[in-house]
C-alpha cells in the first residue's frame, strides 16, 4: 500500500508542475512573457503550497486514512476545473481592471491557481502521515516521499515543456491533469490502508 | 523556468540574419537587461546590436554601416522597405519590436508627416537605439513604449487606436516570442488596422515553423503576399491586410516612384518588387498556431 501512496505523490508532483508551467502560457497573451509574469506564478504557487503543507499536516492529525487522502485528489481536480474552463475570461477581466502587467498577472495567478495549488500541496504531508511507521524512521520516510514527489515534479516540468505542449492543446493537457487526479483519487479511496502496526499500538496505548 | 530558457534548450539555433564573421569584433558596450545581455559591437565597418556575445551563426538584431548610416545592411530591412509599395501617405504607423530603430528611422524619412509609435519590451534596447543607432522620439510625432508587444496591442485595442501600417518585428534571441505568433494575436493586430491598412511581418522562411506560421496568417487574413529574395534563404516578409491586397502588378508604379529615394538606402525597389509573391508555397494543412497550441520554438 505504501507503493500506492508513493505513486499518488509522484503523480501529484507531476501535476503541480504541469499546471504551473502552463500558467505561463495562460497569462502571456494578457500580461506578456516577462520575468514578472513568471514571478507572479511562482510566488502564488509557493504561497499556495506552503498553505497546503500547513493544512494537509493539520488534516493528517485526525484519523488519517486513504479514503480522505483520495478525497484530497478529487478536490484538487474539482478546483482545477474552473481554471481550465474560465482562464481566458478571468484573465481578460483582470486585464481590463488592472493596467500594470505585474499586478495584473499576480492577481490573475491568485484567482486561477491559489485554491487548486493549496489543495495539491496538502497531499505531501498527508502522504508522510500515511507512510510513517514510527518516529525513528519518520525522517527517512519523509525524505523518500519528497524524493519521489519532487522527481514527479521534475518529470512533469520536462514532459510538459518539451512534449505535451507539442502534442496537445493547452486546455486538453489541463483536462488530462484533472481526469488523472480524479482517477488517482478514486483508486486511493478504493484501497483503504490499514495504519502501520506500531502506530496502532501507540493509538491504543493513548 | 522562463520560456526563453526553454527555447534555448529546445530550439535549434537559427541566426536572425547573416552577420559578418566577427573575428575582429569589439564590444563597445554591454548591459544586462531584464531579458538578455545587450551587446553593442563594432566590426568591419559596422555597428551592431546583439543579444549573444558569440558570433558564430549569430544573430545581429540591428546593424548599421558606420560610414553610410542610411544604407541598409540586412536584406530583411530592404524587404521591409517594400511596405512603401502598399502605403498611401500613412498617418499612423505602429512598430512592434523597435530593436535598433533602423527601420523606423527610414520610415520617418520616407513619411515625414506620419505619427510613428514604437513598442519595445526591453528598455535597454530602446536606450541603445537612441545612443548608437540615431533613433529619436523627441517630437510629439513619435512615441516609444517599453512593454510587451502583445500587451500593448491589447491595450491599444481597448483605447480604440487604429493604424494605417503595422510592422511586426518582435524578436527575442531565438525567434518571435510564442505568444506573438498565434491566431488570437494576429486577430488583435488586425483589429488595430484602419480600413485597408497593411500589416507587415518579419519572419524566417527556413524552418518547420514556416508552414504553421504561413497557415496561421492565411487563416486570419485569407490572403498574404510574401516578399523574399530568391537567392537568399532565411528572411521573408509577410504582407497582409484587412481588405483585399492590391494586385502585384499595380504595385510596380510605386516601386518605380520610390526607386530614387530608396536607392539612397541601398534598396533596389525593382528587385524588391520582383521578390513579391502570392504563391502558396506552404503546407496548407499545417496546424495553425493558437494561444492553445503555440509550441513555436519547439517546431522550429
Amino acid at each position: 500500500m505504501n507503493t500506492l501512496v508513493l505513486i499518488c505523490a509522484f503523480i501529484m508532483g507531476f501535476s503541480i508542475m504541469t499546471v504551473e508551467l502552463l500558467g505561463g502560457k495562460i497569462l502571456s497573451p494578457y500580461f506578456g512573457g516577462s520575468v514578472y509574469v513568471w514571478g507572479s506564478i511562482i510566488t502564488v504557487f509557493m504561497l499556495a503550497l506552503s498553505i497546503g503543507y500547513l493544512v494537509g499536516g493539520r488534516l493528517s492529525l485526525k484519523e488519517p486514512n486513504t479514503r480522505k487522502y483520495g478525497v484530497i485528489f478529487i478536490f484538487a481536480a474539482l478546483t482545477t476545473l474552473p481554471l481550465v474552463i474560465w482562464h481566458a475570461e478571468l484573465s481578460d477581466w483582470v486585464f481590463i481592471q488592472i493596467e500594470d502587467p505585474r499586478y495584473g498577472s499576480l492577481v490573475t495567478s491568485v484567482i486561477l491557481f491559489l485554491i487548486p495549488t493549496t489543495i495539491m500541496g496538502m497531499v505531501a504531508p498527508y502522504s508522510v502521515r500515511l507512510l510513517v511507521a514510527n518516529a525513528e524512521s519518520s525522517g527517512q520516510t519523509a525524505g523518500f516521499l519528497y524524493f519521489v514527489s519532487t522527481l514527479g515534479s521534475a518529470l512533469g516540468t520536462i514532459m510538459t515543456s518539451f512534449y505535451l505542449v507539442l502534442w496537445f492543446e493547452l486546455d486538453y493537457i489541463l483536462y488530462g491533469v484533472t481526469i488523472v487526479l480524479v482517477i488517482v483519487g478514486i483508486i486511493a479511496m478504493l484501497f483503504p490502508k490499514p495504519l502501520p502496526k506500531a502506530e496502532k499500538a501507540e493509538l491504543i496505548n493513548e | 523556468m522562463s520560456k526563453y530558457l526553454l527555447g534555448f534548450l529546445a530550439a535549434t539555433f537559427v541566426g536572425l540574419s547573416l552577420a559578418p564573421t566577427a573575428s575582429d569584433a569589439e564590444i563597445v558596450e554591454e548591459e544586462r537587461s531584464l531579458y538578455q545581455n545587450v551587446y553593442i559591437m563594432k566590426e568591419v565597418g559596422l555597428t551592431c546590436m546583439r543579444f549573444r556575445k558569440k558570433s558564430r551563426g549569430d544573430l545581429s538584431q540591428s546593424c548599421i554601416f558606420d560610414e553610410r548610416p542610411k544604407e541598409l545592411v540586412f536584406d530583411y530591412y530592404k524587404l521591409a522597405m517594400g511596405a512603401t509599395f502598399f502605403l498611401e501617405e500613412p498617418e499612423d504607423m505602429l512598430i512592434v519590436g523597435l530593436g535598433g530603430g533602423v527601420l523606423v528611422n527610414r520610415y520617418k524619412e520616407v513619411y515625414p508627416k506620419a505619427n510613428i509609435t514604437s513598442v519595445e519590451i526591453d528598455g535597454v534596447v530602446a536606450d541603445m537605439a537612441k545612443k548608437y543607432f540615431g533613433y529619436t522620439d523627441d517630437s510629439g510625432q513619435y512615441e516609444t513604449h517599453v512593454r510587451d508587444g502583445r500587451v500593448f496591442v491589447k491595450r491599444a485595442l481597448r483605447k480604440d487606436k487604429r493604424y494605417d501600417f503595422i510592422l511586426l518585428d518582435a524578436f527575442n534571441s531565438d525567434y518571435i516570442p510564442e505568444h506573438m505568433m498565434t491566431k488570437e494575436y494576429l486577430e488583435e493586430v488586425k483589429g488595430l488596422l484602419k480600413p485597408g491598412g497593411i500589416i507587415m511581418a518579419n519572419t524566417f522562411s527556413s524552418s518547420a515553423l514556416f508552414h504553421h506560421e504561413s497557415a496561421t496568417y492565411q487563416d486570419v487574413f485569407g490572403e498574404l503576399y510574401q516578399i523574399h529574395f530568391k537567392d537568399e534563404k532565411t528572411n521573408r516578409v509577410i504582407v497582409v491586410s484587412n481588405e483585399k491586397l492590391p494586385a502585384i502588378k499595380d504595385l510596380l508604379k510605386k516601386a518605380n516612384h520610390y526607386k530614387p529615394l530608396l536607392s539612397e538606402y541601398g534598396v533596389d525597389t525593382l528587385r524588391v518588387y520582383d521578390a513579391i509573391s502570392d504563391e502558396i508555397n506552404w503546407d496548407t494543412d499545417a496546424k495553425i498556431l493558437t494561444d492553445q497550441y503555440s509550441p513555436a520554438n519547439l517546431l522550429k
